[in-house]
């Protein structure tokens, strides 16, 4: 577990991690506890925006180890790629979870979140940040070069943050735009999330939202461990 | 980069397809959400097979939940199916009798048909290319074993060749010059009786009669072992002399150390880049020979004005060097005895043969 344990050292301590999983969260909570109206709903978008690139900067460590040439250091040693694979998975999994629950729990006690909402709150959240890990492992297997890295980047996020309904809500895009902003884990976090805040039940709809972030997920995973590494 | 020329990339392309296709029509026609929930099911599968091929057979599983809730990926499983060679996906269309599924069996069982036939070929083109690189693995291989068994028996050679010299020498020209040492050292002592001067002098002719035989039988021994063909620098010079355009041969250093096997590689490495001026550099004005010998290196660099253009035999497109196999086997040979041939394309053409002598190891 030497490589999960580097993994989490690394993810917890990476000041881009800390700022989008810790500093953005806590502030976004109090922004909404001192909002009069109690309208937090833009608040739990910005938040699950938040998580998104925060899960995706927890797992970016496999794609610099393959960048400054670490993997290949690694990989000479007794560690098949299976292993440096799923220890780095559960090390960037790992603290998300604890993350997305910690959230969740400061959500109940700070804005007196009811429980259901809570939990479907920590399971959108959940669900998102697993997603964007195996989107950052297939990040890493896509990508060689930092620049070209950086570049897409910027260019997918945006296109993901517009279409998936964090900036815009739902129900005003155009067939179009939201037929296609589905093939994206976000917008189902975003139907989740809408659920919760419109009805704060567990709908047939909720658990479909999940189940589509867990395909994503699978998905992305399965794809990025095939893709050869080194 | 991707082999371009391989089924497997056919069916990855296909498959990007119709998922591509699948997606266009949830983002066209807004179907129903199983419909996306299938399709994202089946990216799932088809990873999973392209991760595990071992379970090649789930193909199965997709193509009867796509024909019972959405037909239209069936395309796409089909093509799967035919892929892994899963024929009993014929029993679809048995079980769900319905023409769009019997036409999209028999399209992808056409393509199935045909994919498979070409990965077959390859696979026998691939085998052929193996077998055929894998012997001329041996064959290179057997080469410089016998390379190195040359060079042994080379040494093996002048071992039993010094050999046969001292034994040429004790047996015929030894004894005569011992008995003639035994008789003068007589004579001497009957020389100092005054007495007996006359009585001393048949040993002494008896004496220069045996060094006589003794000196003639030293100069049949030496012409005995003369070679008849040039050896060593007297040979690279006869090379040259030989060529028909005038060569400037130098020598450098003292060639008596390097042993016969050494000769043996340089005169052939000579050989060659001289046939090669005559072949790709006819137009070369001057040609210059010079062997250079320290106490651990031979040294043979030919060179000559004629540089060939890009694009001409010999010569890459970017300008580099391409050799033969001509001065392939050359360099097999040099490294066999622990040398080695560069070629240097500068001003001039040249080639360089560096051979290690004086108790370097030979060999790889």
């Amino acid at each position: 577990m030497t490589i999960f344990k580097f993994a989490l050292r690394r993810g917890l301590f990476s000041p881009v991690a800390i700022i989008l999983n810790g500093v953005i969260p806590a502030a976004l909570i109090v922004m909404m506890r001192l909002n009069d109206d109690g309208d937090y709903r833009q608040g739990i978008f910005l938040i699950a925006m938040a998580v998104m690139f925060g899960g995706f900067f927890m797992a970016k460590g496999v794609q610099n180890d393959r960048m400054e040439g670490v993997l290949l250091r690694i990989l000479c040693g007794p560690v098949t790629t299976r292993t440096y694979l799923w220890q780095n998975l559960l090390g960037a999994a790992v603290p998300m979870v604890g993350l997305t629950a910690l959230i969740s729990a400061i959500g109940h006690v700070v804005l007196n979140w009811e429980t259901t909402f809570t939990l479907g709150i920590f399971l959108t959240y959940t669900f998102l940040a697993m997603s964007s890990v195996g989107l950052s492992f297939v990040w890493s297997s896509l990508f060689k070069s930092k620049e070209a890295s950086s570049g897409a980047f910027g260019a997918v996020m945006t296109l993901i943050s517009a279409l998936s309904g964090f900036m815009i809500p739902l129900h005003l895009m155009p067939d179009f735009l939201f037929y296609t902003g589905a093939l994206f884990p976000a917008h189902w976090a975003s139907r989740a999330m809408q659920i919760m805040l419109d009805y704060g039940e567990f709908s047939q709809m909720f658990w479909l939202s999940m189940l589509a972030m867990f395909l994503f997920t699978v998905a992305f995973i399965l794809f990025g461990a095939k893709r050869r590494l080194i | 980069m991707w082999d371009l020329t391989t089924p497997k990339l056919v069916y990855i392309i296909s498959m990007v397809l119709g998922f591509g296709l699948l997606s266009v029509r949830w983002i066209w026609f807004s179907v129903e959400i199983t419909g996306f929930f299938l399709m994202l099911f089946m990216i799932c599968m088809t990873l999973l097979r392209w991760r595990f091929p071992q379970l090649k057979w789930s193909a199965m599983v997709d193509g009867v939940l796509c024909a019972l809730f959405y037909p239209w990926a069936l395309l796409v499983v089909m093509f799967a199916g035919m892929y892994y060679r899963l024929y009993y996906m014929a029993v679809l269309v048995l079980i769900f009798q319905n023409i769009y599924i019997a036409a999209a069996a028999l399209l992808a069982g056409l393509c199935g048909a045909f994919l498979g036939l070409w990965e077959k070929e390859r696979e026998r083109g691939l085998n052929q290319r193996d077998s055929e690189v894998e012997r001329y693995y041996e064959l290179e291989s057997l080469q410089s074993d016998l390379l190195a068994a040359t060079v042994k028996i080379e040494q093996m050679t002048v071992v039993s060749e010094r050999a046969r010299i001292s034994r040429e020498i004790h047996d015929n020209a030894g004894h005569e010059i011992v008995a003639a040492y035994i008789s003068l050292q007589t004579a001497r002592e009957i020389f100092d009786d005054p007495e007996c001067i006359k009585s001393a002098l048949p040993l002494y002719d008896a004496a220069l009669e045996r060094l006589d035989k003794g000196v003639n039988k030293i100069r049949e021994a030496v012409h005995n072992l003369a070679p008849v063909t040039m050896l060593g620098v007297g040979s690279l010079r006869e090379i040259c002399e030989r060529f028909p355009k005038p060569v400037d041969f130098k020598v450098f250093g003292d060639t008596s150390k390097v042993p016969v096997h050494v000769w043996g590689v340089l005169e052939a490495c000579l050989q060659e880049s001289l046939t090669n001026v005559t072949r790709h550099a006819s137009f070369a004005k001057s040609i210059k020979v010079n062997i250079d010998t320290t106490p651990n290196i031979a040294r043979l660099c030919v060179e000559n004005d004629g540089v060939l253009t890009s694009g001409s035999p010999g010569v890459g497109p970017d300008g580099s060097a391409r050799p033969g196999s001509g001065l392939r086997n050359l360099r097999h040979r040099a490294a066999a005895i622990g040398g080695s041939l560069a070629i240097d394309f500068g001003e001039k053409f040249r080639v360089i043969c560096v051979v290690p002598i004086g108790g370097i190891k030979c060999g790889y």
